[in-house]
């Protein structure tokens, strides 16, 4: 009763106390949507674009958290995952041809050599996919015309892992590190949505493949007994709503890959340390003890599912009004779309509700988990 | 802030955050407290309390779970917009999920896996309610739903309530007990027609297809609870059964009485069972003794639940036509389980359970007023009150047992009464009434008796329903 009292009472203080509200709302001005401009010395300035600079901190607070993990790497894999960081954030920032070109394939590289270490298939079909991506992604460039923007478009959806091109991305996330499989599927195909986003011109295909791609991954995902390849699957069906919302909705597509970002890495990193700790793959095998893993992965699951004061949840109500208002149709298709992703969060938290085998507590993903949170906040800081 | 709360109001923080939204969250923030908190209060509160004796593992995690419960369902109440119900509506779910899981049995996280699952239909039927009203009137701010919207609230509403093909409150019994008592019986599922009511205006036109819905779901569950043996299993579809009826009633105002009154009774009726059923499962199995408090407790709160003239739920369903009904059907379910539950001469385990139950159905009685504020209404409940009141003293048991021999027409041994009792009014009417059962036990008697007698108050129940109507 204690604790329902000192709940309530801090739930009420927090929303009748507009100064607190507001000191809890300077947490979060990193995924404002709005730009920030400000003077941080006298002439210096500054300002803070949410679609450049909030991808930009997302995906190094990924990378951080990752290289954080890479203590028992070898030095050359070490070396690999630091090139292919440095792709990925020089990526956010290109304008010209030649700069997408070139971060895109040196993202593919090292990522390639990762990989391969692992197992050979998944490697060379990454590595084709990718190719065959920045290339027509090149084409599409230096071309103009609306046949060039569909090729531009087809070449990032493969980056995106849509529905058609997908099969490279759960060989890839289940045979990679997982370091990099949590970059990979918080970061890479983030950048895929992320190009569409700057410079295609066609993006309404993209809402029946979008449709079909977020029931496929969630229903494929369900399906799925190996634990790192059921969140590559869930990648596709996140993908899925990313590209609906570059259809409907592109100016919510930044914040969405944020959230995707955050929560997806987070997931990737609690699952790499079970599957160290218990040796298991298999979903239906793990059984572990640990309170702080078992709050990331609820707070990221829920938050990828849609549950209210997280980030994800603004988001797909976000996307879900716009296709609404584009028409019902394809509200209603999505709301379809979202439902089927609580089948595979269930599947996740089911570890924790075994009999363990292993206890252990990692921190780290917790702390990319619980800046979802700041999914309310953003109410708060005006 | 205090003097916020003194005068009441309501609190919200509202911006403008994303370009094509416009979310806010507020609550009603006062010291009104309405019915439906308080139940949920006084429910959560005895269930927290059973909890600490009832679990055995991870207690602390159990407690975690229902304390955060009882803030989603009273933030559901205190809501004042769509995002903030939405919220609480999904927390609940949540909650529910977590809490059957815990158990950590194979059984345990398939119950789970399919209440979550059912949950988030109703959640997704809900979350595009409200994209349809912020698209329709632009904000989130409560008011009158656009029809589609309601539409698709009462599947969310049906959904979340268990009703008729969403059948998954005798799945979440896999729970442990304070569990189903607070979640599954008191104020989750009830939270439905609390909506319900609390839009009225907005579902009126859907009315017809809310009666034969809930018509519908009363009848199936019925049905099943009759063949069914497992004795949470027969109170859920009993709950689904009573908040098909509180769909029927979602108009009218002793609304939250009744809700009230099925909350208190329907908690009690499970603190009760996890009391004495103590790990057996199947009421076939337990061969309990008639002569007990918790036989007597039990049969009070089945005779409550189904709504027996002048007690419990009959005060809500005289003014409906179709309770006779349910009088009928829950009457013979409920009966069907007490006899065999208390068949044979084990003698009941007596714990904190039982005297919660106690307290929780005889506060129940104060609440029937609610239902027709009239003074010789007021004045008859304090005569129940009061009667209510000795029911603490044991004359008034040992009347009520013999009243239990009496209705089960069981040939009685004698058993001489403590001397102290014997200047009380309760002895003289166990007395009297154990003198005129023997004079029917002259009629029924043989192995057959029995079963008429059943089939005869069942009938008995009926009559008096219609005539009551």
């Amino acid at each position: 009763m204690l604790t329902v009292a000192l709940l309530i009472a801090s739930a009420a203080l927090a929303f009748s106390h507009p100064n607190l509200a507001r000191w809890s709302g300077i947490l979060s001005f990193l995924f404002i949507n709005d730009r920030l401009h400000f003077e941080w010395l006298p002439g210096i300035e500054f300002t803070w674009d949410p679609a450049y600079h909030g991808l930009v901190f997302a995906f190094s607070l990924v990378i951080f958290t990752a290289i954080s993990y890479a203590r028992n790497m070898k030095k050359s894999q070490v070396s690999m995952l630091l090139l292919f960081s440095a792709g990925l954030l020089g990526f956010i920032g290109v304008r010209t041809p030649f700069e997408v070109f070139f971060f895109l394939e040196l993202m593919i590289f090292p990522a390639f050599y990762l990989i391969l270490t692992k197992d050979k298939t998944s490697a060379f079909k990454y590595f084709g996919f990718m190719q065959v991506s920045s290339v027509l992604v090149l084409a599409g460039l230096i071309g103009s015309g609306t046949i060039a923007s569909i090729l531009l478009t087809i070449g990032f959806a493969i980056k995106m892992g849509l529905f058609p091109f997908h099969s490279w991305l759960p060989d890839a996330h289940s045979h990679a590190p997982f370091q990099l499989s949590a970059l990979l599927s918080g970061a890479v195909v983030a950048c895929g949505a992320y190009g569409i986003l700057q410079f295609s011109t066609t993006r309404l295909v993209l809402l029946p493949i979008g449709i079909i791609s977020a029931i496929y991954g969630a229903v494929s995902a369900n399906g799925e007994p190996m634990l790192k390849r059921l969140l590559a699957y869930s990648t596709v069906s996140q993908m899925g709503y990313a590209a609906i919302a570059l259809a409907v909705v592109p100016e919510i597509v930044p914040l969405f890959l944020i959230m995707h970002a955050l929560a997806k890495s987070s997931l990737f990193f609690s699952s790499g340390e079970i599957i160290k700790k218990t040796g298991f793959h298999a979903i239906r095998k793990i059984g572990i003890s640990s309170k702080t893993t078992f709050i990331s992965m609820l707070v990221s699951s829920m938050s990828l599912a849609g549950l209210p004061p997280l980030l994800g949840f603004t988001t797909e109500l976000t996307i879900l009004k716009a296709s609404w208002l584009y028409s019902p149709l394809a509200g209603i298709f999505f709301a379809f779309a979202i439902f089927p992703t609580i089948l595979y969060s269930e599947k996740l938290l089911s570890m924790f509700f075994k009999r363990p085998h292993s206890k252990f507590e990692s921190a780290l993903p917790l702390i990319l988990a619980l800046m979802l949170i700041s999914g309310v906040i953003p109410w708060m800081s005006s | 802030m205090i003097n916020l709360l003194l005068v009441g109001g309501v609190s919200s923080l509202i911006s403008p955050w994303l370009p094509l939204l416009f979310i806010g969250a507020s609550i009603l923030n006062n010291l009104s407290m309405p019915l439906t908190e308080m139940t949920t209060l006084v429910v959560g509160f005895f269930s927290i309390l059973f909890a600490m004796e009832y679990i055995k593992e991870k207690r602390k995690e159990f407690s975690l779970f229902l304390s955060f419960f009882v803030a989603a369902m009273i933030l559901f109440l205190k809501a004042n917009d769509w995002i903030t119900i939405y919220m609480a509506w999904e927390f609940m779910g949540l909650c529910s999920y977590l809490l059957i899981a815990l158990k950590s049995t194979a059984l345990c996280r398939k119950a789970a896996r399919r209440v979550f699952i059912i949950n988030r239909i109703s959640g997704v039927a809900f979350l595009l309610a409200i994209v349809i009203i912020n698209a329709t009137t632009g904000s989130f701010n409560l008011g009158l739903v656009p029809s589609g919207a309601a539409l698709l609230l009462l599947i969310a509403v049906m959904v979340k309530s268990s009703q008729f093909p969403f059948f998954w409150l005798q799945d979440a019994m896999e729970a442990p007990t304070p569990v189903s008592a607070l979640l599954h019986s008191a104020t989750m599922v009830a939270a439905g027609p609390i909506l319900l009511n609390r839009f009225s205006e907005s579902f009126s036109f859907l009315t017809p297809i809310i009666i034969v819905w809930a018509l519908t779901s009363i009848v199936i569950a019925s049905i099943f609870a009759l063949v069914e043996n497992h004795q949470k299993k027969v109170l859920a579809y009993s709950t689904i059964s009573t908040i098909a009826f509180l769909f029927i009633i979602f108009n009218s105002p002793y609304f939250a009485a009744a809700f009230a009154v099925h909350a208190l009774l329907k908690a009690a009726y499970f603190f009760l069972i996890g009391t004495y059923a103590s790990g057996v499962k199947y009421a076939i199995e337990m061969g309990l003794n008639r002569r007990s408090l918790s036989s007597v407790l039990s049969l009070f709160l089945l005779l409550s639940l189904s709504g027996f003239p002048f007690m419990g739920l009959f005060w809500f369903k005289i003014g409906e036509s179709l309770a006779p009904l349910t009088v009928f059907f829950s009457m013979a379910y409920f009966l069907k389980m007490y006899l065999t539950t208390f068949s044979g001469g084990i003698k009941p385990k007596r714990g904190s359970g039982t005297y919660i139950a106690l307290i929780l159905a005889t506060s129940s009685i104060i609440l029937y007023p609610l239902a027709f504020p009239d003074l010789w209404f007021v004045l008859f409940t304090i005569i129940a009150s009061a009667l209510a009141f000795f029911a603490l003293k044991t004359p008034y048991i040992y009347f009520v047992e013999n009243l239990v021999n009496f209705l089960n027409l069981v040939r009685l041994p004698e058993v001489e009464p403590p001397e102290e009792w014997v200047e009380n009014w309760g002895y003289y009417a166990g007395v009297a009434v154990r003198h005129l059962s023997k004079r029917i036990n002259e009629i029924f008697t043989g192995p057959v008796g029995r079963d008429v007698s059943y089939i005869a108050l069942s009938i008995v129940a009926l009559v008096l329903g219609v005539i009551m109507c």
